[in-house]
């Protein structure tokens, strides 16, 4: 491996191939042959140290990555560091995805939140909101399998 | 009292505004910051504008971080749960307390039966309580220690 970002990526391909941290880290000790030519997107603020004899994934915050994960599917959501410290929000809003599934459960339907916020929010990115937690619940819940 | 009110919490100035005649709240947005302005850009503003800031994000907007006056003031409104009006219900109960005062420059922790206000030396616990329409408070002040970690 050459640079860090190589390694970077060699690091999250390995966590994506065995679905978690700990699976990685087995796989990796088993065979140091690991193909990289799988296409993820980086996490904002992961560090991965690896070299040809060891391999760190301990700095990686596993929910961060999965959440950039869902991003990658869901274009509507975005973060900013500098807005609600890097929570996922509605794009080009502040309004965080916690707050909206927040109104959720004080209004209950979708109507009630989009006329909340209306014009700056739709129903449809309610439903992306309401899309994205249900896709970041079942890839933490997927994680948590793989590791029993 | 005018109160910037985050954008995430813009639905609640209308709200905000029927509390009382002394409380003018605009969105920040209105008050000419436009969308995904940084909270620590908020904070700064409240200084220069002369308002309190109306916010949620107290995991991002840390004590350790804003000092007494170095801002306007700062009050995060703990509202998981509780309708617009409710809020507001909330806010009404506070601002009816003499305690408000001291939100100028500070920051507050408001809470649905009670509000935190840290000040220079003091921890100032306001509590509430209602019983046919009559409302009594509660108020304990503890001085800070300098040094002490800041907890809530």
């Amino acid at each position: 491996m050459s640079s860090p970002v190589e390694k970077q990526r060699l690091a999250l391909a390995l966590i994506l191939r065995s679905g978690s941290i700990q699976s990685a880290l087995r796989d990796y000790s088993r065979s140091r042959t690991v193909p990289v030519n799988i296409h993820i997107y980086m996490p904002l603020d992961s560090t991965v140290r690896a070299d040809s004899t060891s391999l760190d994934l301990s700095s990686i915050k596993p929910m961060r990555f999965l959440m950039e994960q869902c991003l990658a599917d869901h274009p509507v959501i975005s973060t900013d560091k500098s807005v609600k410290g890097g929570k996922p929000v509605i794009r080009d809003t502040g309004i965080g995805v916690d707050y909206i599934l927040d109104r959720l459960v004080v209004h209950g339907s979708v109507r009630k939140v989009a006329n909340l916020f209306a014009p700056d929010v739709s129903e449809a990115e309610v439903k992306e909101v309401i899309a994205f937690a249900r896709d970041f619940i079942e890839k933490a819940c997927g994680q948590n399998e793989a590791d029993d | 009292m005018r109160l910037m009110i985050d954008e995430e919490y813009w639905s609640l100035a209308p709200y905000l505004n029927r509390v009382s005649k002394k409380v003018r709240a605009q969105a920040s947005r209105d008050c000419g910051y436009p969308r995904q302005t940084s909270d620590s850009r908020l904070v700064q503003a409240t200084k220069h504008d002369g308002t309190i800031l109306v916010t949620r994000d107290d995991n991002t907007i840390k004590r350790k971080d804003y000092p007494p006056c170095t801002h306007g003031g700062i009050i995060f409104i703990q509202s998981k749960g509780l309708r617009e009006t409710e809020v507001a219900k909330v806010f009404r109960h506070f601002c009816s307390s003499k305690q408000i005062k001291h939100t100028s420059g500070h920051l507050t922790y408001l809470y649905h039966d009670h509000a935190i206000i840290f000040t220079h030396r003091e921890r100032i616990e306001v509590h509430w309580f209602v019983s046919n329409k009559k409302r009594t408070y509660k108020i304990t002040m503890q001085p800070l220690t300098p040094g002490a970690p800041l907890l809530l």
